[in-house]
């Protein structure tokens, strides 16, 4: 998205004012300010506790219009702790969203051998192919760690159970693995 | 452009916030400072990325790597199509690739539990045989389970693939098991 000029060194919380209390039409451009730096931080949010892109992308979008909603209507007190407030809007999404998802995965439990082979999963931006020689650079155990924990979402202390090793030392496997699969990735060498 | 930021997050708090470990208390902090900070959500999208691309590798069979059942449950639950040979230490099996799967599985039974490394060698007919030191485990599990690349298995010609795991132990090294693969191209069946 576009950042929109004039506004980009203007502080969080001094788009909030403008939305709600700007001129209309500098209200209108605070907006368009506001939703390009909150989308990105919105979808990491869902991402995070959704573990889905569209669900994160759902999400997103309503926040988004939940905070947009409550400046335009003055009931935002605090604009400076807008974070705060955003955090809060998260939370609520993601409860009713999960509470839907329980209900999609009882019912996956129960028909879903009926379903066919779901598509070839989406492509990220990221080069594929380099991603792929990168990984396979890296040690058995370093690759190991990151599909565990990246894939099934095991924690430290469940992979150290399971592969006898400590969780220190799966943090430490882990951080490694991430930095050189990230410097790889980046342009050195796979 | 981005806005500095003032304090960034460490690589290690993004991490822990992502994977939802440390304690409770700094992952909420981070939280909120990510919320509010596009420095630092430009610097987690990265890792997402990665994240998200490895996630499509193993999802897609196109991560070569020694894994635990755990893994295998998530692909199913993912509603992946897993094509899986168990075999026990000095079997063989006759194998081959449909086009409509999308993960290949290789299970080498073997007794792990004294073990305190293992090494996977594998020969493809008379070539050379490689080897890849130092594989994790599960020394309770029974068996080492091995995500093969599901697409370069699938391109190959008919072909014998010989695996064998071995414990390098500080007398020197010891077989755990041997086992062939006997590998035909689809449409041809495997004979019964």
């Amino acid at each position: 998205m576009v950042q929109t000029p004039g506004l980009e060194a203007v502080a969080d919380a001094e788009l909030a004012r403008l939305v709600a209390h700007g001129p209309p039409e500098e209200a209108g451009r605070a907006e368009a300010e506001l939703c390009r730096r909150l989308g990105p931080r919105l979808r990491l949010y869902g991402l995070r506790h959704l573990r889905d892109g569209a669900a994160a992308d759902d999400l997103a979008q309503e926040v988004l219009l939940l905070i947009l909603e409550r400046l335009r209507a003055g009931r935002v007190r605090e604009p400076e702790r807008l974070a705060s407030f955003a955090l809060g809007a998260c939370r609520l999404v993601v409860r009713n969203q999960r509470r839907g998802r329980r209900r999609r995965e009882r019912l996956l439990d129960r028909f879903g051998g009926a379903l066919p082979s779901s598509a070839e999963p989406a492509v990220t931006g990221l080069d594929q192919r380099r991603l792929r020689s990168c990984l396979e650079a890296l040690a058995p155990r370093d690759r190991t760690v990151l599909v565990l924990t990246f894939y099934v979402e095991k924690t430290s202390a469940e992979i150290a159970a399971e592969l006898a090793l400590s969780p220190e030392n799966v943090r430490a496997v882990r951080h490694r693995a991430l930095v050189r699969l990230r410097d790889c990735v980046g342009g050195g060498a796979a | 452009m981005t806005r500095p930021c003032a304090r960034p997050l460490t690589d290690d708090a993004l991490l822990d916030w992502w994977t939802g470990e440390g304690e409770a208390a700094v992952r909420r902090g981070a939280e909120e400072h990510l919320l509010g900070c596009d420095s630092c959500t430009g610097r987690l999208g990265a890792l997402g990325a990665l994240i998200e691309g490895v996630r499509d590798l193993v999802r897609g069979g196109r991560a070569p790597a020694v894994v635990t059942a755990g893994v295998l449950e998530r692909l199913r639950r993912d509603g992946r199509a897993i094509r899986e040979y168990r075999v026990p230490a000095g079997g063989g099996v006759w194998c081959t690739v449909a086009p409509d799967d999308d993960v290949l599985v290789a299970r080498l039974g073997a007794e792990l539990g004294a073990v305190t490394r293992v090494d996977l060698l594998s020969r493809i007919d008379d070539g050379e045989e490689g080897r890849i030191a130092d594989v994790p485990f599960d020394p309770s599990a029974g068996e080492l389970i091995v995500l093969a690349p599901i697409d370069e298995v699938r391109s190959r010609p008919a072909h014998v693939e010989r695996l064998r795991l071995v414990a390098v132990e500080p007398r020197g090294e010891r077989v755990l098991g041997e086992y062939t693969f006997e590998h035909t191209p689809w449409p041809g069946r495997p004979p019964a």
